[in-house]
């Protein structure tokens, strides 16, 4: 059973906000040599209002990143559709999908690794101006690139000295920022971002969320935040997604998931969030690793870790189902409170 | 309130200037570069040596002519009283401004074939290099970029030249060449121009640049920030120029001076088996084969240009290895 995207219950009404983005039962399905397959995304549905904030927290190689890939088509969907401004982006060649890419991008986690280090700032923010024409099919001049480079360091609080200079001479905080602005340059309404602070010092980690909570103010952005640190996520998002090996197993507002999760597995991330209280008592953490993608358990993907676990749930797969208004769960036994 | 610190620092130096700062820090390298410009500017100065120094033409044969030495006029040919080398044998060094280092069996002044086979041998090996480096480059990075079929289809061919003894392949290449010359649709390049050893030395080591540029093309493919690229909706085209090619043109400039040892010695390799520059123009392995009958009497007019090249390729190797350490990428974060 899956959730109907909004949309469909108001096709009609034109005044009713269309989602941004609608995913529809994605899969991305790896073939490994042996002949094994790697579902790393195992239909995955949810449909992303404009304005909205939804982070994707999750245990590293739940299939999150690649989730975030295949949403800007960096990678190839194996089944399923991606819906990004009422157009079916799933199949689009390279070439079609380039005109899309000013309106949706990316902020990746290393963000050493994603700036080119032969190159100056400058040059590689100006490259999608320089590649792109403006909506109205002209070129850019450099009198308007140089325009909009000033404006980009403006909203992400850098000295307008940094576009003559090497990605090599920024600390990580300050690479992110020019990660942020070369998100920023074509002025696009999806970002994805992946992971881009969890490999920033915890004091950096607080300023760059905060650069994108005032952005998203400021520009009306749109982000998918990924992250596997509900702490993170809980200071940005709207709602919440929460991934275990390749599927949603709780979906909701964030207030829902962090104080009222339904699912065992997001009981125990929440638990699992330090508090700044002294003898606070530390819940039992969860027992073992995540299994591998290639062998996943059968049934309930999560049972050979749950606290809680039934017979059922050795067998038989939970579909996520709507528990409450905007809240769903795929848990064949949910802790309602 | 206090003056700020200039708010515009310097900018600050590309990649390739603090590179070149560092090669200039580095003395073995300099000195290497100073040996290769000395010889480089001598063999220039060629035709001024042989006309207003030695005056003489090193290009004519002169087995009857005389020379003055020491205020006697002797004869260049000389008889050999050597009994196992019967005959004439030229003179040896002279230590005068004409005959510098003697004459070869053909009464010509060896030091003023120095230079003129100088010319020759440094001029097949830089565009050798060169050419090289622009094939290994096409090759390489289509191959690693592109991958699937482009890749299976060059590595492949790059495997079968591979597998062949480079001096071999360029052997059989040259001796292909070198009775009728090359017939490339309606232009023909004649068997005496030097761009035949030029085409076959750089294609002969084509596939040893290659396939480092491939390697590292493959790795730089899945580099984040070539993902980052497609994502910009950058063209692909473009990410080769603008993201690839920067990254791999120190590869490249690396592999540039020992590929240009290796081609001097091949191009040597192929004058000395008179299969490369031909008679009568020189180069450094033609002199050598013009000196291996006299390698008992007159030794000089093989050793000379031998002592050419020994110094060229170390030199190069010296000024390479400077290269490579200042060129590494891996050391731009620390080094400032």
């Amino acid at each position: 059973m899956r959730s109907v995207p909004p949309n469909e219950q108001a096709a009609n009404a034109p005044t009713a906000p269309q989602p941004l983005m609608a995913v529809r039962d994605v899969y991305k399905t790896y073939t490994l040599k042996k002949g094994q397959t790697l579902k790393a995304v195992d239909g995955v549905s949810f449909t992303i209002m404009p304005g909205e904030v939804l982070g994707l927290v999750g245990e590293s190689g739940c299939g999150k990143s690649t989730l975030g890939r295949c949403l800007l088509r960096l990678s190839d969907v194996s089944a399923g559709q991606i819906v990004f401004e009422e157009q079916n982006i799933t199949h689009l060649p390279e070439r079609t999908l380039r005109a899309l890419r000013p309106r949706m991008q990316m902020v990746f986690q290393d963000s050493y690794a994603s700036l080119n280090p032969r190159r100056r700032i400058g040059d590689l923010l100006a490259e999608p101006l320089r590649v792109h024409r403006t909506p109205e099919g002209t070129r850019r001049n450099s009198a308007t690139i140089a325009h909009r480079l000033t404006e980009l360091m403006e909203l992400v609080s850098l000295p307008h000295t940094a576009l003559e200079r090497y990605p090599h001479e920024f600390s990580g905080g300050q690479r992110q920022r020019i990660n942020i602005a070369r998100a920023l340059v074509l002025a696009p309404r999806l970002i994805v971002a992946d992971e881009p602070v969890s490999a920033l010092d915890v004091s950096v980690q607080a300023q760059i969320v905060n650069l994108f909570a005032d952005l998203q103010k400021h520009l009306g952005l749109t982000y998918v935040f990924i992250a596997h640190d509900l702490a993170v996520v809980r200071q940005i998002s709207t709602r919440v997604a929460v991934m275990y090996l390749g599927v949603i197993v709780e979906l909701g507002e964030t207030d829902t998931v962090l104080h009222n999760a339904a699912h065992p597995y997001t009981i125990a991330l929440t638990q699992a969030v330090p508090r700044p209280v002294v003898g606070a008592a530390r819940p039992a953490p969860l027992r073992g690793e995540i299994p591998s993608p290639v062998n996943k358990p059968s049934g309930c993907r999560f049972h050979t870790r749950c606290p809680a676990v039934q017979p059922r749930c050795q067998n038989e797969a939970p579909a996520l189902r709507q528990i409450a208004p905007g809240h769903e769960v795929a848990c064949h036994y949910p802790v309602l409170k | 309130m206090m003056t700020k610190p200039s708010d515009t620092p310097r900018p600050s130096a590309g990649p390739w200037a603090s590179a070149l700062r560092s090669l200039l820090r580095n003395r073995s390298a300099l000195a290497s570069f100073a040996v290769l410009a000395l010889i480089v500017l001598a063999c220039l100065c060629a035709p001024f040596y042989a006309h207003h120094i030695a005056h003489t033409d090193p290009f004519v044969s002169n087995v009857a002519g005389t020379i003055v030495l020491n205020g006697q006029e002797t004869d260049i040919m000389q008889p050999n009283d050597n009994p196992l080398h019967l005959g004439l044998s030229p003179i040896g060094p002279t230590g005068s401004t004409t005959y510098l280092l003697g004459a070869d069996s053909q009464g010509r002044d060896i030091m003023a074939r120095l230079l003129y086979g100088g010319r020759n041998s440094l001029l097949i090996s830089f565009s050798a290099a060169v050419l090289c480096l622009v094939m290994a480059g096409v090759v390489g990075i289509s191959a690693g970029f592109f991958g699937g079929i482009t890749d299976m289809v060059l590595s492949r061919l790059m495997d079968i030249m591979w597998a062949v003894p480079v001096y071999l392949f360029a052997i059989s290449l040259s001796i292909v060449t070198i009775t009728s010359g090359l017939r490339i649709g309606p232009f023909v390049i004649e068997a005496d121009n030097l761009l035949i050893p030029i085409v076959i030395i750089a294609l002969v080591y084509v596939p040893y640049a290659a396939r480092p540029v491939r390697g590292r093309v493959i790795a730089l493919r899945q580099a984040e920030f070539v993902t980052a690229a497609k994502c910009l909706g950058v063209p692909r085209w473009r990410i080769v120029l603008r993201d690839i090619l920067p990254n791999v043109s120190t590869t490249l400039v690396v592999m540039g001076p020992l590929l240009m040892a290796m081609a001097l010695l091949a191009e040597s390799a192929l004058s000395f088996l008179s299969i490369g520059v031909q008679a009568p123009a020189a180069s450094w392995g033609t002199i050598i084969l013009d000196g291996e009958g006299l390698i008992y009497t007159r030794p000089m007019v093989a050793i000379a240009p031998g002592l050419a090249i020994v110094a060229v390729v170390l030199a190069l190797n010296i000024l390479g290895d400077g290269l490579r350490d200042a060129l590494d990428v891996r050391d731009t974060s620390r080094r400032e």
